[in-house]
């Protein structure tokens, strides 16, 4: 990140400030997605982040804290969506009475029965990834940024995003293997239920 | 120093891997040659694990397959942000935020309201290009049309004028033969007062739509919406 263009876009340069949004709106887009509620839309989300950019950077103090004031900002703005689901779906969950019926892992189920692809199976995966893991997971997919730059947005030494990725993608093999696993257990419990069912 | 080039390029004692249990210097050692970023020495001890445990070059082949899925579907998720602009400024058009206010109030029967397009022709200010409803009204009958005046007509007569002459100019596409009832109001002498909506589809070309977006605070911003040229061969 050019300090100068931070520093420019501080005192009021719109164009510095252009220039930094689209530097940056992809792998604030990452971030989101990191810690967004998964009904949240993430366009509507990037636009918070974008005007509170406009309207906050002027407070700024120190240019190279740029991508962790950035990113604050985008969690806060994503945190703070995943409250109001929370409170949406609590009180659906009121009115309809299912409160204790459902719980994560059902819901983890719904969506994975709709992942039919391969690779969108694994993208849930990941997104369903401790908070720690999966947004160093993501960012380091994203091909513009290095491990540095990823350890500058979240305020870690190299070592530690090193760390982290590296478990991460352990944790995200391990928990393939045990969808994979819990998936065939369903297939055969339902292929013995309606072989007992269609039995004479 | 570039996160894609070794970081252990000298072959020095790298302290981070000789700290970590056996399980996390294999985790490390795959993700370091899936990122590019394996030394020399990082691949001696890579073939030198790989020579007691083949299963090593399966879980190498998983982890980068995995990491290709879900930089795929992420760069598929994230395209979105480059239509995403910074807010071109908050809207002040009075007009503008009558018809914000018409969207909330009725949200259910305007079911495209989750993109609502404020536009201009290339005014940057926002404001509406063609003026109040009733200056648009005379616009299209001065166009054209003739018959009776706009002053002796009757509400209905100049409703049909105005549809008769958008439809000539492009203007109007049609009117919803649905006409939604908001209120009934029994009256004193027993008639009663029915208050409707009646929808009619207008057409407009224009050079730059905004999105609507509230901040935490209430206030009324325009966000750029880009668009892409439709293709030819769309369907």
């Amino acid at each position: 990140m050019n300090e100068g263009v931070v520093s420019a876009a501080i005192k009021g340069d719109r164009e510095a400030l252009s220039l930094l949004w689209d530097e940056s709106r992809r792998w604030v887009a990452a971030i989101i997605l990191a810690h967004k509620p998964r009904e949240a839309d993430l366009e509507d989300l990037l636009q918070q982040v974008a005007m509170q950019l406009c309207r906050k950077i002027s407070t700024l103090d120190d240019p190279r804290a740029f991508r962790g004031w950035l990113r604050m900002i985008a969690i806060n703005i994503a945190r703070a969506e995943g409250r109001k689901t929370t409170r949406r779906k609590r009180s659906m969950l009121r009115l309809v009475g299912l409160g204790a019926a459902q719980g994560p892992n059902d819901e983890l189920a719904d969506e994975l029965a709709e992942a039919s692809e391969e690779s969108k199976r694994v993208y849930h995966a990941a997104r369903s990834l401790p908070a720690g893991y999966r947004e160093p997971i993501l960012l380091r997919c994203l091909q513009s940024m290095s491990y540095e730059q990823i350890g500058d947005a979240m305020g870690l030494p190299v070592t530690t995003i090193e760390t982290r990725i590296a478990r991460g993608r352990r944790m995200l093999r391990e928990l393939l293997v045990q969808q994979q696993k819990q998936e065939e257990t369903q297939r055969r419990a339902t292929l013995q239920g309606s072989a007992i069912g269609g039995a004479p | 120093m570039s996160a894609d080039q070794p970081q252990n390029t000298h072959n020095e004692p790298d302290s981070l891997l000789d700290e970590l249990l056996p399980d996390s210097a294999r985790d490390l050692l795959i993700s370091r040659v899936i990122d590019g970023r394996a030394s020399s020495t990082d691949w001696d001890r890579f073939r030198a694990l790989a020579a007691h445990e083949p299963a090593v070059w399966c879980e190498l082949a998983e982890t980068q397959q995995q990491h290709e899925y879900v930089r795929a579907e992420l760069s598929d998720a994230i395209a979105i942000a480059d239509a995403v602009d910074l807010p071109g400024g908050p809207i002040n058009d009075t007009h503008t935020r009558q018809r914000l206010g018409m969207v909330g109030k009725w949200g259910g029967w305007v079911a495209a309201a989750a993109l609502l397009l404020v536009w201009s022709f290339g005014n940057p200010s926002l404001q509406f290009n063609g003026g109040s409803g009733d200056e648009q009204v005379a616009g299209i009958l001065g166009a054209g049309l003739t018959g009776i005046g706009l002053n002796d007509a009757e509400p209905e007569q100049a409703f049909e004028q105005y549809l008769n002459a958008g439809v000539k100019s492009g203007r109007v596409i049609a009117e919803m033969p649905e006409q939604v009832v908001v209120e009934t109001n029994p009256l004193a002498d027993g008639t009663i007062e029915v208050l409707y909506i009646r929808q009619i589809i207008e057409r407009r070309v224009i050079d730059q739509a905004y999105r609507q977006v509230l901040d935490e605070a209430g206030n009324s911003f325009a966000v750029p919406v880009r668009f892409e040229p439709k293709k030819n061969n769309a369907y």
